[in-house]
């Protein structure tokens, strides 16, 4: 009889559960904002127009509506649960807009008013889910700023004694760095002159310092001369990435940014216990004659995406900025394996246009009919596939 | 009997003549009327063409006159006077960088011809998007559409030759890092 009661309450407390869970999920659907699992941010180049759209799924061969018109001022660093987090330099603010499926609105704004901050010399880093780290090159210093972007507040900020340039006219040039567990590693070279009567190539020699963190005191350095200019074009351009534990770097000596004749484009990796470059280690990702590597975006499990460029469609520097003169090519890390994909050309965009699951990696192409195609690539399979469309051109792929 | 009239008939003759002449004064009238509607009309007609011809020549005369108000050509010198010189040719708001020059050839009413030295910004504040042609020794004939409401900077850069780039404010991520620096502090962007 016991036994029939306690099969009875146990029947009972498992039904109560699932009820619980089937009216909690029901709630959940409700939020429109939980529908839209990624953002799109899109520019119309014809009408000078910039939108943001919410969709469920990247796959498929559907073509996507555009959402709404959204505006922002300055650069968007980074994004966090629909939240986008924008550097404002001309009003000197860190600005966060919510996105929803109708909107894109300022939620709150942190000054940044007498805190250094270059766009064009900058980097981000994650500390945790909440937290950021954000480097800079302000007048020929480094320095830092550590937000939390769930209190909007910024932490602490300060210098990083970054070795000083050999001269009074070098100044640093292609900065980067990865923040691995408590060890920050900011790579950079050097560059003379300022560019603005023409461009000088850069130093030779790729230059990593490491610094510890939470304190971010310089610990040691190191340097290699199999490639240079480690770091990105801006802090819209990433060139280095960790995995498994491991920091790999993309120099980028090409005419668009070091201008090194000779170097070439090559990926090294940073052990990250030794603090040393692994020099059994030099994936030569593009053919130092004929060829110029940029970017280097995070595809998951040790796969990157990175832009080729072909020296000999460059005539002036202006098709590095308005011609279709770089196609993409997926790399894998480890096995030091170029994957050619046979896309069209692109322009060499400086965008966040990939995004990446436990199947699969997907990046967009705009076409020249004036949409972007979503393509998705099956890390198992090594299937290349179609799926969505949207009109514009694709700035950022975020999960939100 | 057969000569006379009755009373009655004659009454039934005046009442006819009354009756025609009513008639024919009805008729009068109505001619009137519609003579005074034809001269009302024509009256309305000459003055509503007058009032258009008049109205044409004013818009004319004012097209004419707004057409030459353009400034034809302009040129602009930096100034160490002031940080940031700033100067107005048909609505494009010229800024020069320091030791810079600019000039500005109006050629129609949407076509501009520009020559310049050094750093340009140029924002285009008139009521309509303007093509510009640049023309330098070194480089090809390069022509831009200037959009309303936006502004560009232009510079030059030796890369493979001394060339022009042009990139409208908004993308400036696109040109050289440390020319976008430079561009941020001269232009105080």
């Amino acid at each position: 009889m016991e036994a029939h009661q306690l099969q009875r309450k146990g029947f009972l407390s498992i039904s109560f559960v699932l009820l619980s869970l089937i009216f909690l999920s029901a709630c959940q659907n409700k939020n429109p904002d939980k529908e839209h699992q990624y953002g799109l941010i899109t520019y119309d180049s014809l009408q000078g127009k910039v939108y943001f759209t919410g969709i469920s799924s990247l796959t498929g061969q559907k073509e996507i509506k555009q959402g709404p018109e959204i505006s922002y001022n300055g650069f968007i660093l980074t994004q966090r649960n629909g939240r986008y987090y924008v550097m404002d330099n001309e009003q000197k603010l860190f600005v966060c807009y919510k996105a929803s499926a109708n909107n894109f609105n300022q939620e709150s704004s942190i000054s940044m008013k007498d805190i250094p901050w270059e766009p064009y010399m900058s980097w981000i880093n994650y500390i945790n889910e909440h937290t950021i780290l954000i480097g800079t090159v302000n007048k020929r210093k480094f320095s830092y700023i550590e937000i939390d972007l769930e209190a909007m507040k910024i932490k602490r900020h300060g210098a990083l004694n970054v070795p000083a340039p050999p001269d009074t006219a070098s100044n640093y040039a292609g900065v980067s760095a990865q923040l691995v567990k408590d060890k920050l590693f900011i790579s950079y070279t050097f560059q003379r002159g300022m560019m603005r009567e023409h461009i000088v190539p850069c130093n030779d020699t790729l230059f990593m310092a490491q610094f510890n963190y939470p304190e971010l005191q310089l610990q040691s350095t190191t340097q290699d001369h199999r490639t240079t200019w480690p770091g990105s074009y801006t802090i819209l351009a990433p060139c280095s990435m960790v995995y498994k534990d491991n920091v790999y770097v993309l120099g980028q000596p090409g005419g668009r940014t070091g201008n090194h004749k000779t170097a070439p484009s090559s990926i090294l990796k940073l052990d990250t216990k030794t603090n040393k470059f692994d020099p059994e280690y030099n994936f030569e990702i593009a053919n130092p004659i004929r060829e110029e590597a940029y970017t280097l975006h995070d595809m998951g499990y040790g796969l990157a995406l990175t832009s080729v460029v072909q020296s000999s469609k460059i005539h002036s520097f202006m098709n590095y900025m308005v011609n279709r003169v770089a196609n993409y090519v997926l790399l894998d890390l480890e096995q030091q394996k170029k994957i050619e994909l046979n896309l069209p050309d692109v322009q060499l965009d400086w965008i966040f246009n990939t995004i990446w699951d436990n199947d699969s990696a997907y990046f967009s192409v705009y076409q020249k009919d004036g949409k972007s195609q979503i393509w998705q690539y099956n890390r198992k399979s090594g299937k290349l596939q179609k799926g969505a469309s949207i009109k514009g051109a694709i700035l950022r792929i975020d999960r939100l | 009997m057969d000569g006379d009239i009755p009373e009655s008939d004659l009454e039934d003759l005046g009442n006819n003549d009354k009756l025609i002449k009513d008639r024919i004064l009805n008729q009068v009238i109505a001619q009137n009327e519609q003579y005074n509607l034809r001269r009302q009309i024509k009256t309305i007609t000459l003055i509503t063409g007058i009032a258009a011809s008049l109205f044409c020549i004013i818009y004319c005369s004012f097209l004419f006159h707004s057409h030459h108000k353009l400034q034809q050509a302009q040129v602009f010198t930096y100034s160490n006077t002031t940080a940031s010189p700033e100067n107005n040719f048909n609505g494009i708001i010229v800024q020069l960088a320091k030791n810079s020059e600019a000039s500005l050839n109006q050629i129609t009413r949407s076509n501009i011809d520009l020559h310049f030295l050094g750093s340009v910004m140029l924002s285009n504040n008139s009521a309509q998007d303007q093509n510009i042609t640049i023309q330098h020794n070194n480089d090809k004939i390069k022509k831009m559409c200037l959009r309303k409401g936006h502004s560009y900077l232009l510079s030059y850069l030796n890369f493979k030759y001394q060339e022009v780039i042009m990139v409208d404010k908004q993308s400036m991520s696109e040109i050289p890092p440390a020319l976008a620096m430079n561009m941020q502090q001269q232009f105080n962007l």
